[in-house]
């Protein structure tokens, strides 16, 4: 059962994103802010994770910045929820390594669609076992 | 014959009448000077006693330039030649004393203009003894030569005769050769001294001289002509020197006066009464021109030393600036001069801004240590002076700038020049500029603390906005789709309800934030190529909620070539969505609304019409307020805030168009878009 870590100081936002989330089938854990992600994260492993972007202590584009400095969840994809819509927001989001970045208001079914596109290309990009035949020689040329 | 050659024939002529007639003039004085002296040389001598013709014809010499000079020289010879003839002497004879005179002109001319000499100017002492030179050496030449003539053609003996010559000739030079040199201005004296001291020459020297008894008072004259040389012109002085010269020639001639008598008294040969004359004149010109040429000089010394002194004086005592002389010793300085303008400046009288005690302390207050250090490095001579403002002792409100130059140095002592100008006026206007300033600087930084608080509320406004809208929309959303369990046809009617007025509240609110970012200008449009058609359709997708339950006919007219404009995709398809709702809201039911997308060579046009209750006319001009609504809308009580028409115009200026309404009222209304074409050429190749 795929897992996800939603972060949002907004309880009925974060419920309700855990609503749409779990709709998908996935498990949810839930945490407050920004801290408090992060100290969860050092334990978990999750299969995507929900970040509020505007939250006291970090912001989420720090929780996102860190996620990807982190050797276990550089590959999590990361969504970033924000009431900021300007251009200059969503490029700082993306460039701090996000993979989505919703706009509220929001539908909870914009959050299932984007939540269970993630979850399936994860499933499909899982890299392919590397195969050595040891007789061929090394091509060397590439 | 050419013009040029009558020009060189012409060559060398005197060339003006003036001149021609100088020289005639000169000549004929010789001619006739010369007739009159060997009339009135002494009984029993072979030489006349004075010969002022020498000294007249040297000075024309003097006179003439380049083959005038030839010319001057060969009448003179001539003249010589014949006024001796006519006098009585045999050719050979008169052919050899022309020639004496000849060569004496000669050697006059050379010295006075050979080795750098200005020649025809007597003006220094170095003029004179130039002068004193050239009479001696023509003299001697000119005795040589009539001696060794007279031995050749006549029984007279050399030397008495070369010498008798040397002495006449060098006595006339000196008195007669002055009259033809540049001396110095002439000088106005009062008529009545004129005439008592012309008087006073020719009187003394016909008494003294034309005296039948012998008593030796030749010295008389002598006086008379200091007189002269101490009050007149140079030019004056030579002139009565002439005077004395001709009278005692002619009385002593007569036999009259003191060298005549006293010659017949005592038996002695004529050539000695001459030779009398002569040294007597000598000594006259010896003693008064030098004495005339210092008197002169320091005449002229003193104009200019006054002059300047005037000068200087001007300056500074009528200088606009206050003005200070000082003079230093050991950085303390102290005023030994000053100008009413300063006293004036400094509010004291003359003689308090020259009293003792150190300058700077006691009349510049603040500001006098850099004053000092100025000083010092203009004494150290680091700087060549200081500048700068200071303030009044006695009045600390008064601003002087003032500029300190070196004047001199003597010794240990330092002149300065002190110029003082009062900038007080100056100094408050700066100040109260500067205060203006800094005032305008506060208002600046305040107005910029209210922008960003602006800013702030808006992006806090935001987010506390949205976020409880997105949890109402979002719950409802929850239900209707039945994740809190099943819900009836009665709740789902209430929970539809929720839903779109939330949405309603979802989009007042972003209209709110968009007006508010628009009006601030921080809703950067992100500018891409992008074809006004597609942008038509979006929004036409865009209204379909608004559609359900409603029937009305919605067109789309574009043609077939692309219509590119550069535009912020997203907020375009905003302007026309605006557009189309408040079409659709304000059509009622059986209506229509129309899209249409064109272009003309250089705009994109896109025009939404509808066949609503339209604008009332007199309402049209404030369509595109802020919060205006038409009074048919309220009439009828349709929904809206009036904020999307000034949402729709900022947009559209800010992609470089225009937005403008057409309507009558009952019929429909037509807005239409204008943007400038992104690229009218492409349009064209793709229309051909």
């Amino acid at each position: 059962m795929p897992l996800a870590l939603i972060a949002d100081d907004d309880a009925d936002i974060r419920d309700l994103l855990s609503l749409a989330v779990g709709r998908t089938g996935a498990q949810t854990v839930l945490v407050e802010d920004g801290r408090e992600a992060v100290r969860r994260l050092q334990d978990i492993t999750p299969d995507v994770i929900l970040l509020d972007v505007q939250m006291p202590g970090l912001s989420g584009i720090e929780v996102c910045w860190w996620i990807r400095r982190q050797r276990h969840l550089v590959h999590v994809p990361v969504i970033l929820v924000s009431s900021r819509t300007s251009p200059f927001e969503i490029d700082a989001g993306l460039l701090a390594g996000a993979n989505h970045y919703v706009t509220k208001p929001f539908s909870p079914a914009h959050i299932m669609a984007v939540v269970a596109q993630l979850l399936t290309e994860r499933a499909a990009l899982a890299l392919p076992a590397p195969v050595v035949i040891p007789d061929l020689p090394m091509q060397r040329d590439c | 014959m050419t013009t040029a050659g009558l020009t060189a024939y012409g060559k060398g002529l005197p060339r003006r009448p003036r001149e021609v007639a100088v020289g005639v003039a000169v000549l004929a004085v010789v001619f006739v000077l010369m007739l009159t002296s060997v009339r009135l040389a002494p009984v029993g001598s072979t030489v006349a006693a004075w010969w002022p013709a020498a000294g007249v014809s040297a000075g024309g010499v003097l006179l003439t330039r380049g083959r005038q000079r030839v010319v001057m020289l060969a009448g003179i010879w001539l003249v010589c030649l014949s006024a001796n003839v006519i006098g009585g002497r045999h050719v050979p004879s008169a052919a050899g004393f022309a020639f004496a005179n000849l060569a004496e002109c000669v050697v006059v001319a050379l010295l006075m203009f050979g080795y750098g000499g200005q020649g025809r100017s007597l003006r220094t002492m170095q003029d004179f003894w130039r002068l004193l030179l050239a009479a001696f050496c023509g003299a001697v030449v000119a005795g040589a030569l009539g001696g060794l003539s007279a031995t050749a053609f006549t029984p007279a003996p050399f030397l008495p005769t070369a010498r008798s010559v040397a002495a006449s000739h060098l006595a006339a030079l000196l008195v007669i050769l002055p009259l033809f040199l540049r001396t110095g201005p002439t000088i106005h004296r009062r008529p009545w001294e004129r005439v008592v001291q012309w008087t006073g020459v020719v009187v003394s020297t016909s008494v003294v001289f034309g005296l039948t008894q012998q008593v030796p008072v030749a010295f008389v004259a002598i006086p008379v002509l200091v007189w002269s040389a101490l009050r007149n012109s140079l030019r004056t002085t030579s002139l009565q020197l002439l005077c004395v010269g001709v009278l005692v020639s002619v009385f002593t001639a007569r036999g009259h006066g003191p060298f005549a008598l006293s010659a017949s008294g005592s038996n002695l040969p004529p050539e000695t009464v001459a030779s009398l004359v002569q040294a007597f004149l000598a000594v006259c010109a010896f003693t008064v021109l030098p004495l005339s040429l210092t008197v002169m000089q320091r005449r002229e010394l003193l104009a200019r030393v006054s002059e300047s002194e005037e000068v200087f004086r001007h300056g500074f005592a009528d200088a606009m600036l206050g003005m200070f002389i000082l003079r230093c010793e050991d950085a303390y300085p102290r005023a030994i001069e000053a100008n009413d303008v300063a006293a004036r400046l400094l509010g004291q009288d003359r003689g308090a801004l020259l009293s003792d005690g150190d300058w700077l302390e006691n009349f510049l207050e603040p500001g006098r240590s850099e004053v000092r250090a100025g000083m010092l490095a203009i004494m150290a001579e680091t700087s060549k002076g200081w500048r700068g403002e200071v303030q009044l002792a006695q009045d600390p409100s008064r601003w002087i700038e003032l500029v300190l130059s070196t004047l001199n140095r003597d010794g240990s002592h330092y002149m300065f020049t002190a110029q003082l100008v009062d900038t007080t006026e100056q100094h408050s206007a700066r100040q109260l500029l500067e205060a203006a300033l800094v005032k305008e600087r506060e208002a600046v930084v305040e107005l910029r603390r209210l922008n960003d608080a602006k800013s702030t509320f808006v992006s806090s406004v935001s987010h506390e906005l949205r976020t409880p809208v997105t949890s109402v929309v979002g719950y409802t959303e929850m239900l209707i789709d039945g994740v809190g369990g099943d819900v009836n046809p009665d709740q789902r009617d209430m929970l539809g309800r929720i839903r779109r007025n939330g949405q309603r509240l979802m989009v007042l609110i972003e209209d709110l934030l968009t007006a508010s970012r628009l009006e601030s200008g921080a809703n950067t449009p992100v500018l891409r190529n992008h074809d006004l058609r597609d942008t038509a359709k979006g929004a036409l997708e865009g209204v379909a909620p608004l559609l359900r339950d409603r029937r009305l006919r919605m067109n789309l007219e574009v043609g077939s070539q692309p219509t590119p404009v550069l535009a912020d995709a997203g907020q375009l398809e905003r302007l026309v969505m605006n557009l189309l709702s408040n079409a659709i809201k304000f059509t009622p039911d059986g209506g229509a609304v129309t899209v249409r997308v064109s272009h003309s060579d250089t705009n994109a046009l896109l025009s939404v019409s509808d066949t609503g209750m339209g604008i009332p006319e007199d309402e049209q001009d404030q369509l595109f307020s802020r919060f205006f609504r038409s009074s048919s809308a309220q009439r009828q009580a349709i929904q809206g805030t009036g904020i999307g028409l000034s949402i729709v115009r900022g947009i559209a200026s800010q992609h470089g168009g225009a937005v403008s309404a057409a309507s009558v009222e009952g019929l429909g209304s037509t807005f239409t878009l204008n943007l400038p074409l992104d690229d009218p050429a492409a349009v064209d190749a793709a229309t051909l």
